[in-house]
């Protein structure tokens, strides 16, 4: 699951409680929805790095069990420490 | 690049505060599957979006199901729907939150003639001074016609009332009569106050202004504009008649000052906020019958003199 999460310091992330990596898949998530929809589907050019996106935003999705969902909805007005 | 991602992040949380990070990923998930839905490679990932997708809620529903704090941070966020936010907060018991009130005092100038209907109805309810006061503030900002409409509005709706008193008139009038030193003195803005201050307590208000028109008939010409700008309101409960009737009881009726009376009778008799038969009925003849009665036949023949003089005759 680590792996999906892009590039981040393992070491670091160990010390990480559930919650606060569900929420980081979380926003993942949406900037990988928000990135999609930028995206003009029409443009060939575009269209490898498009169905890499699809291809990424599947792999987080599967990783996406009913406890990451259901933490999704207690994150709320916290600010963000990814640190 | 996590700096970068950072400070997305940060921009996306500031702009959806008040929205859960699941709402988030549904309406997201929502307008995905709509962009992709015909491009054969996304197939997989729309079946997978739909379970738990949902349909991005349209700000007509935000706005109903709001409560008057979230509303607050919406209307502070000052974008393209705070208009409409501020809308939404009028319609709430708004007097009853500091809050929201103090939301109010800043925005005060998003107010348009609906929403001071609005609170010039709710202000029945309250007599406290901040409550007043606010009221008033708000309906300053409205233009001149709109002002008069919402105040003929009130006035017919609760009668004439002076709820918003806030115990200055007297001399918020003065000041603003000082200004006139003929008739062009007149202009939007002065009409304004006037009306501002009528919205307060018209019966006192009218009964200064008749009162200076009856010390000095070049009032009565200037005002003239006045009196025709005001007349839907002061015709409510024929406040005209009524307030001219006391005020002439009040003074004494010599023949120094008929010029003067005549002067402002004409003017109202003129721009019709005083009807014929309500100048007859229930002025020249209460008069004329108490006079008699009380054996005053030299008021008696003054007044029979205005009469004659006026224009109606």
């Amino acid at each position: 699951m680590i792996r999906f999460l892009g590039v981040l310091n393992t070491d670091q992330i160990i010390s990480w409680k559930a919650h606060k990596i569900y929420r980081h898949m979380g926003f993942t998530f949406l900037i990988l929805l928000e990135l999609l929809q930028c995206c003009d589907k029409k443009n060939h050019l575009l269209a490898r790095i498009v169905d890499c996106l699809l291809q990424i935003t599947c792999d987080v999705m599967k990783a996406v069990t009913i406890d990451v969902f259901c933490a999704w909805a207690e994150v709320n007005k916290f600010s963000i420490n990814l640190a | 690049m996590e700096q970068g991602c950072h400070l997305h992040l940060n921009k996306l949380q500031i702009e959806q505060e008040d929205q859960q990070l699941q709402t988030l990923i549904a309406s997201s998930a929502y307008l995905t599957i709509e962009k992709y839905q015909k491009y054969k490679p996304a197939n997989e990932l729309i079946q997978m979006l739909s379970t738990i997708a949902r349909k991005p809620k349209s700000l007509q529903e935000l706005l109903q199901h709001a409560d008057a704090r979230t509303m607050i941070s919406m209307i502070e966020k000052c974008d393209g729907n705070q208009k409409q936010w501020f809308h939404a907060l009028t319609n709430t018991h708004i007097f009853d939150s500091e809050e929201s009130m103090a939301c109010l005092e800043k925005y005060c100038y998003l107010c348009t003639q609906d929403d001071i209907d609005r609170l010039l109805n709710m202000s029945t309810n309250y007599s406290s001074p901040k409550t007043r006061k606010l009221t008033l503030k708000c309906v300053s900002y409205l233009p001149l016609n709109e002002l008069i409409v919402v105040t003929t509005r009130y006035f017919h709706k609760f009668g004439i009332i002076n709820n918003l008193d806030d115990g200055n008139i007297r001399s918020q009038l003065v000041l603003a009569l000082n200004i006139i030193k003929n008739v062009n003195s007149i202009n939007d803005s002065f009409t304004s106050k006037i009306v501002l201050l009528l919205l307060q307590n018209s019966q006192e208000v009218l009964k200064h202004l008749y009162q200076e028109c009856l010390k000095n008939s070049v009032y009565s010409l200037c005002l003239k504009e006045l009196f025709l700008a005001v007349k839907e309101i002061i015709l409510i409960q024929s406040l005209a008649i009524s307030t001219l009737t006391s005020v002439l009881k009040s003074i004494e009726i010599s023949s120094e000052n008929t010029s003067q009376i005549v002067q402002l009778l004409n003017i109202l008799l003129e721009t019709d906020c005083i009807t014929h038969e309500e100048f007859i009925g229930k002025m020249i003849v209460p008069f004329l019958e108490q006079f008699l009665q009380e054996g005053r036949l030299s008021d008696l023949q003054i007044m029979l003199s205005i009469f004659n003089v006026s224009i109606f005759v």
